[in-house]
Parts: C-alpha cells; structure tokens; sequence
C-alpha cells in the first residue's frame, strides 16, 4: 500500500496546488466537521474538514469557484485562483435549519459518494427537536432510533449495536473513552447536550483510525465556546437543570465553555418517602463540562477539556443503624495539539485521561464495609491527516493506553478485626495501536477506503496469579508478577476495507470488511445496563473478543436527494464472548476471571432506511431485521446456538419533525421492537420446606413486543429579540402502552400450609408521561 | 466471606426506586409444559442415618395444593446410600402411616414448626434406613466419609456423592444489644471462631430460637477465602422461618429470654455452591437480576445430596 501511495504522490506531484484552511460558524467561531469543500469542473472534486474544521485538497492551477457548504448554514462560493498553494478561513453563516433553499444540489449526495458505510453524523440541533422522556434531550437515545441500533431497555441509555454488546461501542467524549454513559441506572446519558457540538455514529465500516472495540464508535465532539460573543444559555426541566456560559477569552483566539447539570429527583421525592418503607433513600446526579482553546497562530492550537459526573445513591435506616453511600461516575480530561506541518499535513497530538469509579460505602453499627471498583486510563495518542493530492485522504497515527482496572476490590472492619481483597490485585495493561489509512478514488466510478491497523495488549505486574488444584477450590499456589512484568500479551493485525461503486448519479453500492479487535470487556449479570458491571482487561484466562463484519449496501435518493435511501446486509462473526457461568454469584473472595465462561457469536441482518433531511416536513423511517445469537460449550445450552438479550428480530423507527411556523416545531417518533429474549421460570420444586424456581431455557422466552409513540412541540419565543427562550412540550409514550420491563414470579401461600399459588407478573415503568421544559439563550 | 448482600441492597435499593413510577400486572406465560424432574433433599450428618425426600418439579402456574398433586412424592424409588464399603437400602415411609409419637423428630427434620402449625398440612414422605425406629440405626454418618447416593425410579437413574467434613465449633457465642437503644428487647447472635488451615472449608449455619426447629439464615453459607486461619468474629442472622411474615425491623433479631442452639456445619464446596446459589437467586428479582441456576449436585436431577459436619453450641439471652 505504502508502494502505491507513493507512486500516486509522484503523478500528481505536477503544477498542482493546495487550498487548506478552517471552516467555523460565523457566529460563534466554533469549528464545522464535515463540512463541505467542493470545485465542479468535468466532475466534482471535493473533501470535507476534520473534526477540527481543517480541510486540504490539492488541486491543478487554474481558477476555481469554489463552493463550502454545511447542512443547516448558507452556502458560500469563492473564486480562487490558484497558482499558489492558498489558506482560506472561510466562516459560514446559519441558515434557517433544514431550509431547502439553503442547501444546495450538487453535494447533498454525501451518502451516496462517500466510502462511509453504516455511518451517520448528528447534528445537535437536530437532536434537539425529537422528544425525549422527561424532556431530558439525549444523544444516546436519538442514536436509538437509528436503524441497526437497539436499545438496551426502556428508557435506557445503553444500546446494542448489529448485535454486538455494550461494551463493544467506543464511546468517546472529545477522544476520552467514557466507561459509563448512564445516569440513574441508565435513564439519562452523561452526555449533557447544550456542551455537544457533533456525534457521530459508525456501526459497520469502522475506519482504522478506531480501534479497541468491535460494533460501533460514537464520537462526540464538545463545543469549543463562542469566541465572538458571551453567552449563557441553559434549561429548566422536570428533574433536572442546566447552565452553559461560554465566550472569549480573547477574542479570535480563545475561548472557553462551561456546562453544568444537576438533578433534583431527591428534592422532589424525599416527602413523599416519608413513612414509606423507601424512607431513607436518596438519589441525585450532577455533571460538568469545561472546556478551553488557544489558538497560537494558524499553524498551532490548542484544547483543554474535560469532564466530571456523579450519581449519588445513598440510604439511611430512619433509626440510623444502616447507612449506605453508593457514589459512580465518570471523569475525562483530554489535552490537545493541533499542528499544521503544511498545507499538506495536519497533525493532532493528545494527551487524555479517563476513569469510572463506582463504589459502596456502608455502616452497619460496628461493621464498615467499602467496595470498589472502576477503571483508569492514560491515554497517549498522535494522529496525522495527509491530503498529497485531491484524490487522497491518508490518515495514520499511533496511540497508547495504561489501564489500571480495578474489578472489585473491598475492605472493612468489624471492632478492631480487619479484612481486605488485597491478595486480588488491581490489573494493570498496556494497550497500543498503529493505523494507517487512505481513501481515494480508483476509477470515477469506484473509490475505496483501505486501512490498517496494528494493535498489542499486555497485561502487566505487579499480579498475583492465585493458582488452584484439581478441584478449582483449593488454593495451591500463588505466581507473583513483580512491577511491569508481563503475565499475557496479544497482538493483532486488523485489515479495514470499503468500496464505494457509483451506479449512476442518484445511486450507489459499497460494502465493507472490518476485522476489530477489543481488549476490554464488560461483564454484567444483569439483563439492564448498570453501573456494577465491570470492566476486566484481557489476560492469561481471558482472550480478546475478536470480531470480522462484512457488509453490503445499496444508497440511492431520489428527487434531487430530497429523500435518501438505504439498504444495507451484514453478517458479523464474533470470537471469545464472555458471560458469567451459569450457578455465578458475586464473590469478593475470588478472582472474578474465575468466574467466567467463554463462547461464540453471530449477527446478520438487513436494515432499510428512508430519510428526508430537507423541507419544513422531514424525518426518517427505519426497518432492522436481524437475528443475534450466541455459543457457548459451558453454559447448560452447551452446543446449541440461544438468542441474546441483544436479538431484535423486527426493530423499527419512525421520526418525524414538521416546521408549523417560525415559532412552532413539532415532532413525533414510534417505535416497534421484538420483545426482549429472556430466561423465565418454567417450574417449581420444594426444597427445604420452601418454593424454588426452576428455569427454562436461556433467554427462551420472549417478552411481549416492544412499541411506544411520543409526541413533542417546541414554542419558540418571537424571532429578532435580544435573547432566545422556548418551550418545550412533550409526552412520552402517548398511549401508555405497559411495555414490559422484567418479568418476574411471585408466589402466596407455602409448602407449610400445603398450598401454593404461583403467578408470573410483568413491571412495565414508564406509563404516559408528560414534561414541559423551558429552555433560554441570551 | 461472602459479601453478596451488600450487592443485593444497593440493587434492592434500584430496584425500590423504580418501583415508585412502575407498574405491575399479571400475565400468563405461553409456555409449553416441561417434562417434570426428579428433586431430591437428601441430609446425613453424624451419628445419624440419611434422610432423602424425592418430589417432583410442579411444571405449571397457579394455584398448587401438595395433598392433591398427582406424584408430587416420587413413590416406590430404588434408594441407595453407600459409604465406600457399607451399603444400606433406604425405605419408604409417609406421615399418615407414622405414629403420632415420631412426628416431632420428622418435624424437626423439615423445619416445620408443629406449635404455631398445628400439624403437618402435607403427607409428607421421606426415605431413611430400615432400623429407623429401633433409635440406634446402624448406618449413620460419621466425619471424612464420602457418601453416594443412587435411586432408581422407572427408567431413570440419578446418581450423586457427598462429603462429611470434620464439625468445626466456634470458640464461643455470645450476644450484642440492638444497635438502637429503643430496641433493647432485640439482640444479635455473634460467633467466635478460629478458622482452621487450609484454606477451601466451607460452612453452613443454622439456629433454633427456643422451641421451633432449626432453621438456615436467609444467606447461610460462608467460605474461607478472606479469612482463612484467622481468629475472628462475625454476626449472622437469625434462622428464618419461611410461612413466618417478614419483618424488616425483627428480621435477623432474637429477644431477651431466647435460648438459642446454633448448628455450624462444616459442608463440602458443592454442597455450598447449591445453597449459595439457591438462595442468591431467590434473594434476587427484578430487572438487575439475571436467572442464577441452583448449582445441584444430583445427577439426573435437582435438588442437594449434602452431608453436614455439624457441631452445635447453646446460648441463653439474660
């Protein structure tokens, strides 16, 4: 590959010249990614801005008008001449948001034309508009309502991917991996929306510059704050509020934003608990979100963010002989260098750190008792963008994690007796990664995207590998790794391949290979995504998940691109999958790698998407079929294939959004799931003079279908005044449909009495809900 | 030492949250019915004989009375319990064949409390040795023995082995006052035991609060792993009566005036793994639940062959 690059940089490295430059919004000076850069000569040539707003593309001399657009700004055309290689800053004006007039024809074919495949960029904005329960604006509950992409739960932040865990989606908050992306178990995302800028979806077709996880990146990009202007804006909601202040620091050069949000779920429902058996218990979440950047020069800037979230859960026995803390959450803070070698070379160099904790803090009269356990990274990362010619995007850079996970990890005392895990230790790991990538057009009609990326894994001392006899009970031996001493490693060579083959100009083929590999694991024994689910690296006993992806599209749209549509197929084969072996019951006295089984799995499916991103009337309708489906010889299924919590076989998605006038917006969505595979009971037997349970299949049993409509309406204030303020109305749910959220049985009577009476009820949570939120800007 | 019951109270504690905007209804599953299995509950400990009940699974929901179950009590098995060199051939006997006189031993043996029930509400029945009555049967359990149990019944054969390990009594038991001063009448049991080397004992408690029979703690089985070899003290709660109505405020408590007998038995790792995973699964529900299955150790079946290396010591609440 390297061979070809160069013999390419050669034939094109004749009287051609570079146009580079940055792409911000003209209000606020923040940075557009993607946004567009095209010449229209015999074809159109083109390339858009990284996620810096840089663009570069070498061109012949000769003169160009030249246009840059962004969907939702007005387009802007210059004439540039080009015998020179030139930097244009260019800064777009916003348009009316998803105005036709505002877009214009030529290249709002994007999905037809690029390699990306399964890919799909969010603008907050648009975000904003679709309703949200509690009002509570989510990025991670709109990317839901994308085709491929199941949530994991009512209400819940969690989501699943073509069949893949959610652990195998690369969660990045400015670069920073976030572990946890809950609140309150899941309801509401740490992703506070007035801080977003951009989010970015990849489910299938994962470019190299990813690595680490095997479904699905969601990248999202923090604002930079308004270096024009100050401004505050923020919202009151139902349980929660928010504030963001941001502007200059110095005009042009600098700029800052801060976004904070705190709930107040305990205010609200403290007095009610009282009396109740719920008395005692409190519940609260706050995040902040901060962000700086200086701007040197043209060739050099820099960016400082970072962010803090916690969930509080705490309970004290109304006669104070229990009292129990439980403290989670995430904390990211991500350093930046963007520098430009040339007009050539963009370089980003990072330096980030992240880590979740989660921990249970409890009295109990002379017992105390701490639990533990979390992960924490180093993460060290440089990436470069080389355009050498209009045909060529390269991208390669390199990156290293130090990985400090700590399962569990518990001490206490009872009177002046101590007792601690500290024969478990932490476990530590090196994690690096090397990519190299490059997109370019083969013939006019074919273009593909090739990569690769190289990735190593070592788990390090200092460890002590308790080793156990025969009988796995007792303990006979303890191997002791001292500091950086290395117990495993893995390497792994991880090609990425799309194509893209132009039809005709309306329509497109593409398909994709991607072979990821993913390090890290999460392991959850609940059937919802919770904050005790732990993070344990790979190691001796525990071997990378390895995932391969193939997929094949066919993109046309229709009507001057007014409707995009999609079909996509994809088959996805998935090696080492981890689950808690059957009879597995929390244990701080083990390992928890001993407590692990290992399997197979699969995914394929069809997904068939139909959007219209223009007009005062726009949305989009999604269909997934698909079957998911896991292997593993030591769990009671043995060789049998059984579905996963994940499995979705119908899985649709309506949204809708219509512009009533300049102050109303409204919009609606619908959703249809196949129920949730579950395990239930399926007979009972008496032991020890009480009722037991005696489970069927492995998720054997499917809960009834899953589908809820919701309604919003957003007035906005009249437009022209100093400040902006709008309401926000929404029902979740509208027809309070009783979706089923567990399943569970409950018996009266006992073996004592001589009879019994067995019934199995269903907990569905969220019934109709109505929220009002009002949001302001000035 | 196991510490799942924090775990389960921080999730209990989500759980209770949720619960206050949720909603529950009945349903009625589509299932097809399963084939009914073989559940066996099978005891020896020393110095006395195995004692093995044989039910079968109830494949259905709704409303079940035991006395009108067909087959609920698996009748007429084959039942064999060798000890490696002796075997004995167990038999057969139900409560409305007994004399009245040997109900309170069978009573104590099924945890079934004769005073507040008022008598046995199912004809139970249970195999034991042939000598039973005489008081002094021969075969009966004894420390470092490995016990295999086989049964027979039509055309299935379940099969399962257990180890006696050597009672380990606790130095001492005491007492402590409720941790509140308003609940001065309530008070919890407090053990003091040196835990032997090696390390891989497990161990299974429970207690008998003055006349009822002895029952197990909700979260009655421990390991060593924390604190093997070491001298400590611990609390445990108080054997639970199932058909008694839970209370948060007395759950775990015994009074002034209680005579207290704690068993301790010293119990072999599959024996702990059944009860540790039984009762994690009942102790846990909900949507942060997953189906924990009993680990048993009959093959071909359900249920627990288990031998119990059991010591007992006696406190009086003053």
């Amino acid at each position: 590959m390297f061979w070809m690059l160069t013999c390419s940089i050669l034939v094109f490295a004749q009287s051609k010249y570079t146009l580079s430059g940055y792409i911000k919004d003209g209000s606020s000076g923040e940075d557009l990614i993607g946004a567009n850069v095209y010449v229209k000569t015999d074809q159109v040539i083109g390339t858009a801005t990284n996620v810096y707003g840089f663009f570069s593309m070498t061109l012949p001399a000769g003169t160009y008008n030249v246009t840059f657009s962004y969907i939702g700004y007005e387009d802007q055309i210059k004439t540039i001449d080009l015998t020179s290689d030139q930097r244009v800053n260019v800064s777009l004006k916003q348009g009316e948001v998803l105005e036709e007039v505002v877009i214009k024809e030529e290249r709002n074919d994007a999905n037809i034309q690029s390699t990306d495949m399964g890919t799909i960029e969010l603008n907050i904005e648009q975000i904003k508009t679709i309703p949200v329960l509690f009002g509570e604006v989510d990025i991670l509950k709109t990317i839901q309502l994308l085709p491929g992409v199941g949530g994991a739960g009512e209400g819940n932040t969690g989501f699943y991917v073509r069949g893949g865990g959610p652990d195998q989606n690369l969660i990045l908050l400015d670069e920073a991996v976030v572990y946890n992306t809950g609140h309150l178990f899941g309801f509401f995302s740490v992703f506070n929306s007035d801080a977003i800028k951009n989010v970015t979806l990849i489910k299938g077709g994962m470019p190299a510059q990813y690595g680490g996880r095997l479904s699905s990146v969601v990248d999202v990009q923090m604002k930079e704050g308004n270096n024009q202007q100050y401004h505050a804006e923020g919202g009151i909601g139902l349980i929660a509020s928010r504030l963001t202040i941001q502007g200059p620091i110095v005009k042009d050069k600098s700029s800052f934003i801060v976004s904070g949000r705190r709930t107040y779920i305990d205010a609200i429902v403290t007095p009610f608990l009282k009396g109740t058996e719920f008395e005692g218990n409190g519940y609260y979440f706050y995040d902040l979100n901060t962000k700086v950047n200086y701007k040197f020069d043209d060739k050099n800037r820099i960016f400082l963010s970072g962010y803090f979230g916690q969930d509080v859960f705490n309970y004290v026995a109304p006669d104070n002989t229990l009292n129990i803390s439980v403290p989670w959450g995430n904390a990211t803070a991500t350093a930046r260098w963007n520098h430009l070698f040339s007009d050539q070379l963009f370089m980003n160099v990072s330096a980030i750190y992240n880590s979740f904790d989660f921990s249970v803090k409890s009295e109990f009269q002379d017992f105390n008792f701490n639990l533990f356990s979390g992960v924490k990274d180093w993460n060290g990362k440089v990436d470069f963008d080389y355009y050498p010619g209009a045909n060529h995007a390269i991208k390669f850079g390199a990156n290293y994690i130090f990985h400090t996970f700590t399962p569990y990890s518990a001490e206490g005392n009872f009177d002046d007796v101590e007792f601690g895990t500290d024969t478990l230790n932490n476990k530590l790991a090196h994690e690096a990664g090397i990519y190299i990538q490059d997109e370019f057009d083969v013939t006019k009609r074919l273009k593909i995207n090739v990569g690769l990326r190289g990735s190593y894994f070592a788990q390090v001392g200092p460890y002590n590998d308790i080793i156990y006899g025969e009988d796995n009970i007792t303990i006979i031996d303890t191997v002791q790794y001292g500091n950086g001493e290395k117990i495993a490693d893995y390497t792994a060579l991880e090609p990425r391949f799309n194509a893209r083959f132009i039809v005709d100009p309306q329509s497109s083929i593409k398909a994709g290979i991607t072979f990821t590999n993913q390090f890290i694991h999460l392991v959850s024994s609940s059937t919802s995504t919770l904050p005790t689910d732990l993070w344990i690296p790979s190691s001796a006993k525990v071997k990378p998940q390895i995932g391969v992806q193939y997929s094949i599209g066919y993109f046309r749209n229709f009507f001057d691109n007014k409707y995009e549509t999609s079909v996509e197929v994809y088959y996805k084969d998935l090696k080492n999958q981890i689950e808690y072996a059957d009879g597995y019951v929390p244990d701080l006295g083990t390992d928890i790698e001993d407590n692990f089984v290992f399997g197979r799995g699969r995914s394929y499916g069809a997904e068939f998407f139909i959007k219209k991103a223009k007009g005062k009337f726009n949305g989009w309708i999604g269909y997934t079929l698909s079957k998911t489906e896991r292997q593993f010889d030591n769990l009671s299924t043995g060789t049998a294939w059984f579905p996963t919590k994940y499995d979705r076989i119908h899985d649709l998605e309506v949204v809708a959004v219509y512009q009533l006038s300049d102050r109303w917006d409204l919009s609606s969505t619908f959703v249809y799931a196949t129920g949730q595979a579950t395990t239930i009971v399926e007979s009972f037997y008496v032991i020890g003079g009480q009722l037991q349970t005696d489970y069927g299949p492995r998720n054997g049993y499917r809960m009834p279908a899953y589908h809820r409509c919701d309604v919003s309406a957003t007035l906005k204030n009249k437009p022209g005044k100093k400040y902006e303020s709008s309401w926000n109305f929404s029902i979740y749910n509208v027809y309070s449909r009783k979706n089923p959220y567990f399943i569970y049985t409950t018996w009266e009577g006992d073996f004592a009495v001589g009879a019994v009476d067995v019934q199995a009820k269903q907990v569905s949570i969220f019934p109709i809900i109505p929220s009002v939120t009002w949001n302001f800007k000035f | 030492m196991k510490q799942s019951n924090l775990y389960i109270s921080f999730l209990s504690g989500a759980a209770m949250l949720l619960m206050l905007s949720a909603c529950t209804t009945d349903i009625t599953l589509d299932i097809p019915a399963p084939e009914p299995k073989i559940v066996v509950e099978g005891t020896i400990e020393p110095g006395l004989p195995p004692i093995i009940s044989l039910t079968s699974t109830i494949p259905f929901y709704g409303e079940v009375n035991f006395n009108e179950l067909d087959n609920f009590y698996v009748h007429d098995a084959q039942v064999t319990v060798s000890d490696g060199v002796n075997t004995v051939e167990l038999v057969e006997y139900c409560l409305n064949d007994l004399p009245e006189e040997l109900l309170p031993l069978v009573a104590e043996f099924l945890g079934v409390d004769l005073d507040t029930t008022g008598g046995f509400a199912v004809n139970i029945c249970l195999y034991t040795v042939p000598d039973i009555f005489t008081g002094f049967p021969e075969f009966v359990g004894e420390a470092g023995k490995t016990y295999t149990l086989n049964i027979t019944y039509e055309d299935q054969v379940l099969t399962s082995s257990t180890t006696m390990f050597p009672p380990v009594k606790p130095d001492s038991i005491y007492w402590e006052p409720h941790g509140n001063p308003e609940n001065d009448s309530l008070v919890r049991l407090y053990i003091a035991l040196t835990e032997p080397e090696p390390q891989g004992n497990f161990y299974r408690y429970f207690t008998r609060q003055n006349s009822e029979p002895f029952y197990s703690g909700y979260s009655s089985v421990f390991d060593d792993n924390l604190i093997n070899g070491q001298s400590f003290k611990f609390t445990v709660d108080r054997g639970f009566n199932p058909s008694e109505e839970f209370n948060q405020d007395t759950y775990g408590y015994f009074w002034k005036g209680d005579t207290i007998i704690l068993k301790w038995c010293s119990i072999d790792f599959p024996t702990y793994d059944f009860w540790r995973t039984l009762e994690f699964d009942s102790g846990t529900d909900g949507p942060f639940a997953s189906a924990t299955i009993a680990q048993t150790n009959i093959n071909g079946g359900l249920g627990i062959w288990c031998a119990y290396g059991a010591a007992y010591d006696t406190l009086i609440v003053e």
